[in-house]
This record gives C-alpha cells, sequence and structure tokens, in this order.
C-alpha cells in the first residue's frame, strides 16, 4: 500500500507555544490508498500536528503539501476544500440540526460559490448521497432527528460520517477508539478498513490504542515529544527498541 | 440491521429524547407561573390605548396558532394545511389592522412594522447564525439618518467638509441607508470573527455607543441633540400617496414581508444550514469546509440592511429624528424581542415585539419604575422558558412526538 504516491507531504513542519516546541521539525508523507497511524505518549504533540496540517493552527515554520501544492498557509475551510477532511478528538457535530442537514452541510461547501449556493435548491442534490451514507453508517432510522438527541455511540458514527461526505483526499481521524465501547471497537475498526479497501479513501489516523491502531494501520509514525521517532510498519515499529522505551520508560 | 433492535433503539432513543426535554431547559412550574404573570399584567385594565389593544389580540392570535401548528404534525396534509392558512390569516390580520384607525394609531402600527423589520433581521444575525448584536439601534439611526440626509439637498459641514448633499427619491434613498449599514456592519463584523457571546455583545453596544456619540456631535451633519425633521416632499411611490398614514403603514407593511420572505429563503436554503453550522460550532463548521469570516460578515450585514431599512421608514413615519431614538435602549429592546419571542423561529420576532410593545403599554402605571419591572419580566420569562415563546413551542412538539412515538 506504501507504494501510492504521496497525497500530503509534511515538511519540517514545527508549532511552539511560548518557548515549548509542540511540534518539531515534523516530516512525514500520507500515500494514496494507506491507512496510516500516528502515535506516540500523552502530550507527544499529535494532535497539534493535525491543527497545524488542517489549519485550525498556523505553523511557525515548514510546508503542508496537498498533491504537491503547499497549503500551509490557507485557512482551515479552504484546506477542506481542497481535501483535507478530519473528525476532532472531542465529538462535534452540529446539535441543533438534524442527522441529515449535519451531513449536507457537511457537503455543500465544496460545491459551487457562496453567493450561487443561495439560488440552489435547498437540498443542493445531496439528498441520496447524503441517505446513501447514513445508511451506511447505521443511522437510518435517525435521519430527521436532531444531532443532539443521538446517544454518544451515534454522535460519534455522525462526526465520522461528516469527514467522508465530501469525497475527501485525505481523512485524518483524531482518536477514533476515544471513548468508544470496547465491544465496539472491532465495529470502528471494520467501518474504516472497509472505507479503505472499497472507496480507496486515505487516513491518517492519531490513535492511542495501540492494539486498535496496529490492527489497522499500513504505517506507523511513532512520535515523541514533538519530533518523528521512527516510521515503518507495524511490526517494524513494534520491534523498535526506541519505542519500547518511550512508552514503557527507560 | 434487523426490525427488532431498529424498533429497540429507537425507542430507546425516543425515551432519551423525552428524558432530554424534561430535564432541559423548559421548567414546567415556571412556565405556567411566568404566563400567569403575564397574563395579570396584559389583562390590567390600567393604561389600554386602541394600540395596546391591537397588539394584544395580534400576539394573541399568534399564540393560538402555535397551539393550533402544535396540535398537527407538521409533515401531514392537515398540518400543511393549518400551517399555510395560519400564515395568511397573519398576513390578512396585518392587513386589516389599520381600517378605521386614528391617526395616532396607525403611526403605532406603523412603529410596530418597523421594529418587526429589525427584529426579522437581528434574528437571521443572533438567532439563525448565533452572533449576538447589541447594535440594531446604531443601525436603525444610521438608516434613519441616511434616508433624511438625502431628501432634499442639505448642506452639510462635517470634519472640514463642507458641501450638498444629493436629492435622492425616497425609494432610492431606502436602498442607499440599507446598503450604508451593509457596509458599516463590516466594522463590527470584524470583531466578531474573534469574539463570541458576552464580548461579543461588548464589542457591538461599544459600535452603539460610538455612533449615539456621532449622531449628538456631529451637529453640523446630524443637527446634534436637536435632530432633524424630514422635508421630503416627493412622497409619491408607484402612484400611492404615502403622505396619507395608513398608506404609509401598507408601504411599510410590504417592506416587512419582503424582509420575512427573504430570512425565510436564506434560511431554508444551503446558506441556511451554513449559518445554523456557525452558530452550533464554528470550528466544526471551518472544518468541513465553510468560509466563516465570509458568512459571519454575511449574517452582520443582512442583519444590519433590514435594520437600516427600517431606520428609513422609521424616520419618515415619525417625521422627527434625534439621537436619543437610538441609543443603546433601543437595542437592548430589539435584543430581547428577538430572544423572548424565541430567537431561530419564523415566527418569534413578531411575538417578541408585540410582547414588548404590550409590556411596555401595560407597565406605564409604573412610571419610573417600568424599566425595572421589564427586566424583572424578562429574567422571569427566560428563567421559565429560555427558548423564548416560539421555541418553548417548538420543544412542546417535539415532546409530544417524543411521546407519541415512545407510545406506539
Amino acid at each position: 500500500m506504501t507504494e501510492g504516491a504521496p497525497v500530503v507531504r509534511v515538511r519540517g513542519l514545527t508549532k511552539s507555544f511560548g518557548g515549548i516546541n509542540a511540534v518539531d521539525d515534523v516530516s512525514f508523507d500520507v500515500h494514496d490508498g494507506e491507512i496510516l497511524g500516528i502515535i506516540g505518549p500523552n502530550g507527544c504533540g499529535k494532535s497539534t500536528l493535525f491543527n497545524c496540517i488542517l489549519g485550525q493552527y498556523r505553523a511557525d515554520r515548514g510546508r503542508v503539501e496537498l498533491h504537491g501544492r503547499d497549503v500551509g498557509r490557507w485557512r482551515p475551510h479552504r484546506r477542506a476544500n481542497a481535501g483535507l477532511a478530519r473528525t476532532f478528538q472531542l465529538l462535534q457535530v452540529f446539535e441543533s440540526m438534524s442527522v441529515r442537514d449535519n451531513l449536507k452541510t457537511a457537503a455543500q461547501e465544496h460545491i459551487g460559490t457562496i453567493g450561487g449556493r443561495l439560488f440552489r435548491r435547498p437540498d443542493m442534490g445531496l439528498g441520496d448521497k447524503v441517505d446513501r451514507l447514513i445508511e451506511r453508517f447505521g443511522l437510518g432510522h435517525l435521519a430527521e432527528e436532531r444531532a443532539g438527541n443521538l446517544s454518544y455511540g451515534q454522535q460519534k458514527l455522525l462526526d465520522t460520517a461528516m469527514a467522508f461526505v465530501s469525497d475527501p483526499a485525505v481523512v485524518f481521524l483524531d482518536e477514533p477508539a476515544g471513548g468508544v465501547n470496547p465491544t465496539m471497537l472491532g465495529d470502528v475498526r471494520d467501518r474504516i478498513r472497509d472505507l479503505n479497501e472499497h472507496d480507496g479513501t486515505t487516513f491518517a489516523v492519531v490513535e492511542h490504542n495501540m492494539e486498535f491502531i496496529f490492527g489497522l494501520a499500513h504505517r506507523i509514525v511513532v512520535m515523541d515529544q514533538g519530533r518523528v521517532l521512527t516510521t515503518g510498519t507495524p511490526d517494524e515499529v513494534r520491534d523498535d527498541p526506541r519505542v519500547l522505551e518511550v512508552y514503557l520508560g527507560g | 440491521m434487523s426490525a427488532t433492535t431498529s424498533t429497540g433503539e429507537r425507542l430507546a432513543h425516543r425515551r432519551d429524547a423525552v428524558a432530554e426535554i424534561d430535564r432541559g431547559s423548559l421548567s414546567w412550574p415556571l412556565a405556567a407561573a411566568a404566563v400567569a404573570a403575564v397574563a395579570t399584567v396584559v389583562l390590567l385594565p390600567v393604561g389600554r390605548s386602541e394600540f395596546a389593544g391591537i397588539m394584544w389580540l395580534w400576539a394573541a392570535a399568534l399564540v393560538a396558532v402555535l397551539g393550533l401548528n402544535l396540535l398537527l404534525p407538521v409533515e401531514s396534509w392537515n398540518g400543511i394545511v393549518v400551517k399555510w392558512a395560519s400564515l395568511a390569516g397573519c398576513v390578512a390580520f396585518l392587513a386589516v389592522f389599520p381600517v378605521g384607525r386614528t391617526n395616532s394609531t396607525l403611526v403605532d402600527l406603523g412603529l410596530f412594522v418597523v421594529f418587526a423589520i429589525v427584529c426579522v433581521g437581528l434574528n437571521l444575525t443572533h438567532g439563525f447564525a448565533g452572533k449576538i448584536s447589541l447594535a440594531q439601534g446604531a443601525f436603525l439611526g444610521i438608516g434613519a439618518y441616511v434616508s433624511v440626509l438625502l431628501d432634499t439637498g442639505r448642506e452639510v459641514a462635517v470634519a472640514g467638509f463642507e458641501g450638498t448633499l444629493p436629492d435622492l427619491p425616497f425609494l432610492l434613498a431606502i436602498a442607499v441607508a440599507g446598503l450604508t449599514c451593509m457596509v458599516l456592519s463590516v466594522l463590527i463584523g470584524f470583531p466578531a470573527l474573534r469574539v463570541q457571546g458576552p464580548w461579543l455583545a461588548f464589542v457591538t453596544l461599544a459600535f452603539n455607543l460610538l455612533v449615539y456619540l456621532v449622531l449628538n456631535n456631529e451637529v453640523g451633519l446630524t443637527g446634534g441633540s436637536r435632530g432633524l425633521r424630514t422635508l421630503r416632499v416627493d412622497l409619491v411611490v408607484f402612484g400611492v400617496d404615502l403622505f396619507e398614514t395608513r398608506n404609509y403603514y401598507y408601504f411599510c407593511l410590504v417592506f416587512l414581508l419582503a424582509a420575512t420572505a427573504l430570512v425565510w429563503w436564506i434560511v431554508r436554503s444551503p446558506w441556511g444550514r451554513a449559518f445554523k453550522a456557525l452558530r452550533d460550532n464554528p470550528g466544526r463548521a471551518a472544518s468541513l469546509g465553510v468560509d466563516v469570516r465570509t458568512y459571519t460578515l454575511l449574517a452582520f450585514s443582512i442583519g444590519a440592511g433590514l435594520a437600516g431599512v427600517a431606520g428609513a421608514l422609521y424616520a419618515r413615519l415619525i417625521e422627527y429624528i434625534d439621537p436619543r431614538g437610538f441609543y443603546i435602549g433601543q437595542s437592548f429592546d430589539f435584543f430581547l424581542a428577538t430572544v423572548v419571542g424565541g430567537l431561530g423561529t419564523m415566527v418569534g420576532p413578531f411575538i417578541g415585539v408585540s410582547f414588548i410593545t404590550v409590556l411596555t403599554d401595560r407597565l406605564r402605571f409604573t412610571g419610573d419604575y417600568y424599566r425595572v419591572w421589564f427586566g424583572l419580566f424578562v429574567v422571569f420569562m427566560m428563567l421559565a422558558a429560555p427558548r423564548g415563546v416560539a421555541g418553548s413551542f417548538n420543544q412542546l412538539r417535539s415532546w409530544l412526538r417524543a411521546r407519541r412515538e415512545a407510545a406506539r
């Protein structure tokens, strides 16, 4: 899977907060069609890295390239419209809107211009696509329900579905297994794998749950104290003494 | 997924929804007490003018319409018929208002319509897009002054500039008033990109104060505290003589209906979803491609533009404007009307404005304590039903629906 061309290239990305380098000269590629895992102990800069790649933070230095184009200075919505989708560590859905409207909102801004959208049909022809995705994520019976009324697990599904609806080039998932009932973890993993294998969706996944990510990712980037410690296949990473040291203390 | 699980899940989910609403924001004992208190004051036999009587009837009709719509599911044919019939009824009511009224009542009715335009716009900015604004009074004022200044080729002297302003036809002056407010609203729209909630309220309040000071002090332009009198003589629009107050009321009503239709159109278009996304969670919205900056500025400028148009209509209606009419108290009234009526509902602003009007009239007997009583009422209302009148009806509707489905 790693042979695919790099969709996203991160080069020398650095972000510091008051003298602490949360992300320090980080470089890696996300290849087309792969699932890339990003792991590391608490506070190693994984979420900050995501925020810099997707525009929630502006990096101090470094480049973020999408299909060879530097998007590192763009505002987040522009990066999203260019094909970088994400979820957040804490789930975020639009609580006052129905499940269907949440997904339409997630899809609509990728079509046409702002001015043009005022005069489009309210559902912008997204109805079928949204309904298919709702069925696929098992939310069919809740399509018209207020998202705020959904259970945590259902909101998590919706949150993930929202990242997919616009057919993004890469989906960045921030702890997809976080807060999920252990018996449901297999479900989450199967769904991500299915989207990867059948739809060819590319993923970058930050995760704390080692078992979960080692059973899912094709390649893994290990971070420690804001830097990339090592990169490799799950087997290579598992056998790397430095990784053990970081996790077990040495 | 098998049929049994899906039904089971649905039921469990409905129960959750019911529980959510039960422990949620609508407090039944408080709501009942609020209704009783408001009814007592509203029914007090003191200070009942012809105008307040009409407003009372109007507010009661709206609440009755909401109640009627509550009984029927929105999706059913009956529900749709009732919905459109209610709408037609409300428009008919507004059209019949002025028949056989005295001139002073007609002016009051016109004020109701003008203020409703402001609140319809504010409802888009605050109710749907979640951007609080305490500057609508200032935009009303800017609109009013712009339209008056452009009436008869006035001589002005401001900041070293002396000259004659153009003399524009009334409709054009209204458009310029609206556009001026839209452009100026971008000034407070930019801070809104950085601050939210109470901080944004402070920023907009400061803007209102600034506008008030300019209106009060730039004597060469605004006449200062003496104000300005409209001198417009070309008040025949499409063959209708607008000097006639009743005609002018209908003229304002057309603007109100157009403003309502515009906001309705925007809210159900993809823009509406983007605005709500902005209100619910701007960070998430941006990560999904919503251009937060542009939509925020749009939300502000549409609300301000409508307030500007309302200002132009207001100036002609009362014929004389001075800065006191556009002080922060006015902005608070618009804010309270929108919140009390129900933020983010189409009918909310109409209920809110009539509620505020009736309450103002009924509390007149309290004299200097009027603001105190008024404030207490609003606090009480908000504790009882934080989503306002129309919002509470919506909550009630989901509660009834959840119960119906759980019982099924």
